[in-house]
Parts: C-alpha cells; sequence; structure tokens
C-alpha cells in the first residue's frame, strides 16, 4: 500500500511539475522515495532480470543500446533512458513504468547507474548483471578519489549474487576480478582498430604493486592490452572485437567471427556496441537477432549528433573529461575537410566546478590548418580560449563568446561545418539551438517554394498541427520533383 | 614552458622518476605537484634522498612551485583523518592536518606580490605556518580556513592550494617563476609578453566569484 502511495504521489508529483514548466526527470523519483524508503526493493520483486551499467564514459550510450536491443526482440524492459543515473532516476522510471494501480511485470530492468550511487542502488535492488565499463582519470582522480569509489563499489557486491561484465582493457575495471564472481570480459583485439593517437601520455600504474604498467598495444587513455611485472596483466577475453572499421555510414565489428553493422558513428562506440552484444548474448539473445536489431539502433542527444544547418553537416559531442574530449577531437579530425572548432565549457555543479581538466586535452593536435576558426563558449569561455592559446593555436584563430546562441550564430557565418564539444549543461540548450537552426533553415527553403503565403494564411486558421501535415506534404512533393529533376542528365 | 619558448628560452625538462634525475639536472625551476594523501606518501619515501639537494636549491633562490600534495609534503608531516602521521620533506617546518570537511571551490586571492590570483582548491588537509604568504584569501578557503592567508612565498618558493591550473590565468606568478630563474641565470631582465588574453581570463573569474558563497564539501559522497 506505501508502494502504491508512493506510485501516486510520484506520478502528481512528476505531473505538477511539468504543469510548471520543468523537464524534473527525476522529481517523481525524489517524491516516491520521500513516501516509501524501500521503493527500489520493488523492481526487484516485478522484474525478472536486473542490469546496471556504470562507468565514466559511454554508460548511456550502452544502456539505450541494450534496452533497444531486447526491446526490439520482443523483451518487456524498464529503463532510465534520459540517463538520470542517481537512485532518484531509477526510481523516476520505476514510477513512469507504473500503471495507475499496481505494477507492470517487466521481463528485464535496464538502469545506467552511476559510479557513486552504485552502492545504494546495489543494496536497495540488487543485480543480476552488471556491466563496468571503464573508469577515467578525471578531477576526481588526482585525489586517489578514483580508488576510493571502486573499494566502495566493491564492497557493496561482496554479498550478492551478480555476474560481472567488464572490460577487459581497463586495469581499473580488472580490480573487480578479485571478489570472485562469474566474470565475462569483453575487450578489443590488439590492432582491432586504429584510434588516432594523441601525443598526452597518462600515468598508468598497477593497482597492485604502483609499478608501471607496459602496453603492447593501447586503445586510447589506459585501454589496452597492460602487463605488470607482478603477474597482474589484461586477463584472457570470453567476448573479443576482432576488428571495427569505421565507414561513413556506422561502424561494423567483427566479434568472435560474427559481422554486426550499427549507424552509430565514432570509434568510441565501439566498446559500446561491443558490451550491448555481450550483454543480450548473456540473456540468451541470438546473433541473428542482435544483428537484425542493431541495425535500427539510434544514438541519443548530444552523442555525435548530426545537424544540417546552411548545407553543412555540423556535429556536436558530450565531453565530461580529457579521455572522451581526446577521443571526439579525433573522431572530428578523422575528415581532413575544412572546419571550425567550437568548445562550450560550463562549471555548474552537474558539469564539474573545477574546470582544470581541459588542460589535460589533447587541444594540440586541434592545432592544424584545416581547422579555419576556434570558438571559446560556455561560462569559462575565458578558460578555453587561454587552453587553445597554450595549445600553440595562433591567437588571431580563437574567439572568445560565452552565450551559446552566439556562438552558434558567429560560427553560422562562415561558409564551413562546425564541430561542438560540450559539457553537460551546454548540452540540452545546445540541441535547442541546433535543431532550430536546422528547422529554421528548411523553413526557408520552403519560403522559395510555390506557397510562400501558406504559411502567414492558413497557419492561423487550421492551427498548427493540420499546418504542419500540409507542409510535410507539399515538402514531400517538393523533394520528389526535385529529386526527378536531379536525375536528368 | 611556453612562455620561455614564446620569448626564444630553450627549456628541458626532466621527469623525476628517481632521486639521480635530479642530482644531475642542475635545474633552474622546480616543480612538485600533488597527488593521494597514498602517492603522496610514496612519493614522499622516493624523494628522501633528495631532500638535501632540495633544500639548498631553495637557500640558493632557485625557482620551485609546489602545489597541493607538494606544498603539504615540504613540510614537516602530514596527519590524516585517523590521527596517522605521514612523515613530510622537511624541507621547511610546518605541519598539515586533515579534517573530514573538503575545501573545494573557486578561490580569489589578493597578493602584494603579484596583485589578483585566481584559481580552483580542493583539500582536505589544513596547513599551517609562520612564513610569508602569497596572500589574502578574498573568497574561498586557503591555507586553513581560518587564518584568510593562501599558500607560502618563501625565497623564490612557492607552495600553494591554487590549481586550474594556476600558471596560465596568473600569468605575473608564471612571469616571476621564469624571471627569478632568467636572471640568475643570465643576469638578464625578462622581456614582458603580450598578455591581454591572460589578463582577462584572470578578471572574468575575478569577477564572477567575487561574491559567490564558498561551501565545505562533507569528505563523504
Ligand atoms: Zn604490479
Amino acid at each position: 500500500m506505501k508502494a502504491q502511495i508512493a506510485i501516486w504521489a510520484g506520478k502528481t508529483a512528476g505531473t505538477l511539475s511539468k504543469v510548471m514548466g520543468n523537464s524534473g526527470s527525476t522529481i517523481p523519483g525524489v517524491v516516491a522515495r520521500k513516501v516509501d524508503g524501500s521503493f527500489l526493493h520493488h523492481l526487484r520483486k516485478h522484474t525478472n532480470t536486473v542490469v546496471y551499467i556504470t562507468g565514466t564514459n559511454g554508460k548511456t550510450t550502452t544502456t539505450n543500446l541494450i534496452a533497444h536491443l531486447l526491446e526490439c526482440s520482443g523483451k518487456r524492459i524498464i529503463t532510465n533512458r534520459e540517463g538520470a543515473n542517481m537512485v532518484t532516476g531509477i526510481a523516476a522510471a520505476m514510477v513512469h513504468n507504473a500503471p495507475l494501480l499496481g505494477w507492470a511485470k517487466n521481463d528485464v530492468a535496464v538502469m545506467e547507474v552511476d559510479e557513486a550511487s552504485l552502492p545504494k542502488a546495489v543494496s536497495d535492488c540488487p543485480p543480476d548483471y552488471l556491466v563496468v565499463m571503464n573508469f577515467f582519470r578525471d578531477q576526481l582522480d588526482r585525489y586517489g578519489e578514483v580508488d576510493l569509489l571502486i573499494e566502495k563499489m566493491k564492497d557493496s557486491l561482496k554479498t550478492i549474487d551478480v555476474k560481472l561484465i567488464l572490460n577487459a582493457d581497463d586495469p581499473f575495471v580488472h580490480r573487480f576480478s578479485d571478489l570472485n564472481k562469474e566474470n565475462v570480459y569483453v575487450g578489443l583485439a590488439s590492432n582491432a582498430c586504429q584510434f588516432p593517437n594523441y601525443s598526452v601520455s597518462e600515468s598508468k600504474y598497477c593497482p597492485h604493486c604502483q609499478s608501471e604498467l607496459t602496453y603492447s598495444n593501447i586503445h586510447f587513455a589506459q585501454l589496452g592490452h597492460y602487463q605488470c611485472t607482478c603477474g597482474f596483466g589484461r586477463p584472457r577475453t570470453d567476448v573479443s572485437a576482432e576488428k571495427v572499421i569505421q565507414s561513413p555510414n556506422g561502424i561494423r565489428l567483427v566479434v568472435d567471427g560474427e559481422e554486426y553493422v550499427t549507424p552509430l558513428k565514432g570509434m568510441y562506440n565501439a566498446y559500446n556496441v561491443l558490451f550491448a552484444i555481450s550483454l543480450c548474448k548473456e540473456l540468451e539473445m541470438t546473433s541473428s537477432e542482435i544483428r537484425k536489431c542493431l541495425v535500427k539502433s539510434q544514438r541519443a542527444d548530444g552523442r555525435m549528433q548530426e545537424f544540417m544547418i546552411n548545407g553543412e553537416m555540423w556535429r556536436l559531442n558530450l565531453v565530461k573529461n580529457p579521455a572522451g574530449a581526446n577521443v571526439t577531437l579525433s573522431e572530428f579530425f578523422q575528415s581532413k575537410q575544412k572546419k571550425q572548432l567550437i568548445f562550450c565549457l560550463n562549471d555548474n555543479l552537474a558539469d564539474g566546478e573545477d574546470i582544470s581538466w581541459i588542460w589535460d586535452i589533447d587541444l594540440e593536435m586541434a592545432n592544424r590548418l584545416e581547422v579555419e576558426s576556434f570558438i571559446a563558449s560556455g561560462k569559462r569561455a575565458h578558460d578555453v580560449a587561454l587552453r587553445m592559446k597554450y595549445a600553440g593555436i595562433p591567437e588571431e584563430k580563437i574567439n572568445i563568446i560565452p552565450s551559446l546562441k552566439q556562438a552558434v550564430t558567429h560560427a553560422k557565418g562562415k561558409n564551413t561545418p562546425a564541430y561542438i564539444m560540450a559539457t553537460y549543461t551546454c548540452l540540452a540548450p545546445l540541441v535547442g539551438i541546433l535543431s532550430e537552426e536546422q528547422n529554421l533553415r528548411e523553413e526557408e527553403t520552403f519560403g522559395a517554394d510555390p506557397v510562400p503565403l501558406l504559411s502567414r494564411y492558413i497557419k492561423p486558421i487550421w492551427g498548427q498541427r493540420k499546418y504542419h501535415l500540409l507542409n510535410e506534404t507539399v515538402r514531400m512533393a517538393w523533394n520528389q520533383r526535385s529529386g526527378r529533376r536531379n536525375q536528368e542528365p | 614552458m611556453k612562455r620561455c619558448e614564446w620569448r626564444g628560452i630553450n627549456v628541458r625538462v626532466v621527469e623525476i622518476k628517481n632521486p639521480d634525475d635530479a642530482k644531475n639536472s642542475g635545474c633552474d625551476i622546480f616543480m612538485i605537484g600533488g597527488g593521494s594523501d597514498r602517492e603522496q606518501a610514496i612519493a614522499t619515501k622516493r624523494l628522501a634522498p633528495l631532500v638535501k639537494e632540495i633544500k639548498a636549491w631553495v637557500e640558493d633562490g632557485v625557482s620551485g612551485l609546489t602545489i597541493c600534495g607538494g606544498y603539504q609534503f615540504l613540510g614537516d608531516y602530514y596527519e590524516t583523518k585517523t590521527g596517522e602521521k605521514l612523515t613530510g620533506m622537511g624541507i621547511l617546518p610546518f605541519y598539515t592536518k586533515a579534517e573530514d570537511s573538503r575545501l573545494m571551490t573557486n578561490i580569489l586571492v589578493e597578493s602584494q606580490t603579484f596583485g589578483r590570483i585566481v584559481g580552483f582548491e580542493n583539500h582536505g588537509g589544513r596547513t599551517y605556518h609562520h612564513f610569508p604568504t602569497l596572500g589574502k584569501v578574498v573568497n574561498g578557503f586557503g591555507n586553513n580556513g581560518e587564518s584568510g592567508e593562501e599558500g607560502l612565498h618563501y625565497h623564490n618558493l612557492i607552495g600553494t592550494y591554487l590549481h586550474g591550473p594556476i600558471l596560465p590565468k596568473n600569468s605575473q606568478i608564471a612571469d616571476y617563476l621564469i624571471g627569478q630563474a632568467y636572471e640568475r641565470k643570465t643576469g638578464r631582465k625578462l622581456e614582458p609578453l603580450p598578455d591581454e588574453m591572460e589578463k582577462i581570463a584572470n578578471q572574468t573569474v575575478w569577477e564572477r566569484f567575487l561574491n559567490t558563497k564558498p561551501t565545505k564539501y562533507a569528505n563523504e559522497r
């Protein structure tokens, strides 16, 4: 009964907060947990299999991917798709998923869990599977808090029965091995793919004896094939990607002799896809099912998202730490096309207030001729600009424009596509601004079409919805016509 | 580094992995960074054979920059939360004591020598000493959150909790360290560089955080 009240309270709070104009994705969860402290227990009770995905980079994409694959194979799932990855986010997903009375019965819960929230989530609702992706050096690591974090995560798992899907290539993740659970090691074979190199050398030390690790093959950051003199080394993999091939339409992976194609772009997605495949296989999806569903997967907002602006393909990617930013940059520079680089940096709580990590990004590699202009934006635009200057980028190429909107407008004035890196709280506003620019452009082209007066006269009479339908129909007809025209010699 | 390069001064960077590296380096500027308590204790042990050398550098007026853990372990000891005393390098007589809450915020310092200094601090340790400091804390916590002072400035040695990192936005400190070393080596004064961008970045941070309230963070999350 308490749980039922919690659901109702949560639903009400969610609706209220929406009415008041907040997106408030975790508010229902906060309220539900206030009413029923052990709210997460019910997830365990009403779900056959619970899967948690954790790690520094890629967990949102991987969670979405797993959810998509399972759903596509006909499973009933519950997931915190918006990346609300604290305990309250999980609770919110439960409130959202529950019908007005009682609980929905789900086959699988696929939950992204923030590293620091994992112990709480595990104690309230122990998972059957835990995917541990990676731990990247960020601000925390300087103070040894990653060590502490990993130990706390491991402590929480000690007494429960859980199968671990571990990244074999990350020495930090390998530390979960000594829990002696059932482990599935997942990794990239040596030379499976060419992650472009960047020069920042990171310190990679053995967690057991503190000696420096030696690598026979480095994928990026501390991920690769490592070995220590004390015997600590990369474990033998259970699932291995032998080859990752990049194409303009996405990436292709050869996993244990079988080929998978996905529309997700960028080498850094290799791990995300590989983890999703491994987990779905654990849940007895067949290779052919996975292959079929993978083709239809979509990426989340702001993850190498593309926008067509002024006839140029712009790209937007979230960055949270040096490792992620370096991979983003090397993605950006896969093409030698002329471009602009925008770096939007905020220092709100969700971004991290300490912005010194930007000095560990290999921005030196962005100092190249094909980047015609640099824009430093966000609340800490001046810090970004300084970082660029010390990367050797000529000062006259650096523009400081703190306002995101103005930065986009400035970049639009040039005839080259802009590639944008943005921290967490810059992302949503940027997606908004860029989507608007993209639509605006569509309307402008449409304005030159045969029915320019439609929007002025018919829209007010018909209303937005009907007008939109007409608009779409006319546009489709128009596209078809111009398409045919293009085919003529 | 960059600011030397821009002036056409050749710099060789030597990473000190074992004591011999330092003995042979004949350095003009040295820098010690920070790490976790555990790493710091390991580093200090490895640096132990060098203490005499570093002491001589400091008294000799070699430029030195030590940050966070590097600053704390200049002193005699670092007392952890559990009361354990980790031995420092003992370059200068002072100590640091860890407390539960972490002092973690953007910090502004008004310095007689360097003017306005901006940065970010993040430390659990409170440092107590009687040496000249870097300056007065205008916003933030500083050495121990009580004295209103930040850092240490003795001969040409600077110890500080500021990172962010400290040098780019406070180019006057970078130039001070380079300038002292350059003059010591060549007898010549350092030429100034155009610093428009650095000054604006410093000023922007100063104005932005002048009136915000810093909060202490609990160590446990
Ligand atoms: Zn070892």
